[in-house]
């Protein structure tokens, strides 16, 4: 069977990673913020750690290694599903269930708020949906 | 491009999430239990919110979700990949790698960082166990 385009998968990654970072800045600073500081407090930590160049540099490369993970789900179900929009929403949603099972299990042990978990959850879908999206639009294979 | 055989994934998912299961039910009560104990008191939570029915619940409920995905990425990804415990670890690090970096986001101000290490190891050792699982489970007409 036909091999994997990795450095077209590193490419597409990187692009779906910038534009993951792009989305989660902004619902970070817009439709997050003041849950996500509220919730800080409320766990006994300082509630502006997330908008100092420290609290946000982690994400920022983690939306860079889920953009380069989502492009590799991509090319490696394009075999099955074929080229495309609706593979690259399939691959997107099945690694978006893992991360939403962990923000759940992080409800359930009191880390979240049931309204930071919704809005977190939701506005994490369209962030890997769109990364996982124009991120497959790079791939290709020969 | 052939169809998925949904009639193998879903009892390939079944086994998973059990296999999930039984690592997190080691885990959360016996090898990282005091740890996780740890965290709920350095953050006012809730220690009984970290075990109890309710927990055990949305655990299994969770992994059997988790298990359902896996082996529908195992399925998925076998046309490029092949049948085998090869294609099965490859979907094994495809859920897992999601998983770990959400909670590496965590580590050093929510949790400690040895923590973390910890956590994602057995993570991997039960979402590679899944795998193989899910993989032993899963075939096509054409196998």
């Amino acid at each position: 069977m036909s091999r994997m385009n990795m450095p077209r998968v590193i490419l597409g990654g990187l692009v779906g990673g910038f534009v993951m970072n792009v989305i989660d800045m902004i619902t970070g600073l817009t439709i997050l913020a003041e849950d996500g500081r509220a919730n800080l407090a409320r766990l006994g930590l300082d509630s502006t750690m997330l908008e100092t160049a420290a609290g946000i540099m982690p994400w920022v490369i983690v939306d860079f290694l889920m953009g380069i993970l989502l492009v590799f789900a991509y090319a490696a179900m394009r075999p099955r599903f074929g080229a495309g929009v609706r593979t690259a929403l399939i691959s997107g949603f099945t690694l978006y269930v893992t991360v939403t099972v962990v923000l759940y299990g992080f409800l359930t042990m009191g880390m979240f708020t049931p309204g930071l978990f919704v809005k977190s959850s939701l506005c994490a879908l369209v962030a890997v949906l769109a990364g996982s999206v124009s991120g497959a639009a790079l791939y290709k294979e020969e | 491009m052939g169809r998925i055989n949904v009639g193998k994934v879903v009892p390939a998912g079944i086994l998973a999430g059990v296999v999930l299961g039984g690592f997190d039910f080691l885990s959360d009560n016996f090898l990282l239990a005091g740890d996780w104990q740890n965290v709920a008191q350095m953050r006012n939570l809730d220690p009984a919110l970290m075990g109890g029915t309710g927990a055990l619940v949305t655990l299994a409920v969770s992994d059997l979700l988790l298990g359902l995905a896996l082996a529908l990425t195992y399925a998925a990804i076998r046309p490029r990949f092949g049948a085998g415990a090869g294609t099965a670890a490859i979907a094994a690090f495809l859920i897992f790698i999601p998983r770990t970096l959400l909670l590496a986001g965590f580590a050093g101000w929510f949790i400690p960082w040895d923590l973390y290490f910890r956590q994602s190891v057995v993570m991997l050792v039960s979402m590679l166990g899944a795998g193989f699982a899910a993989g032993w489970v899963y075939a096509e007409e054409a196998d």
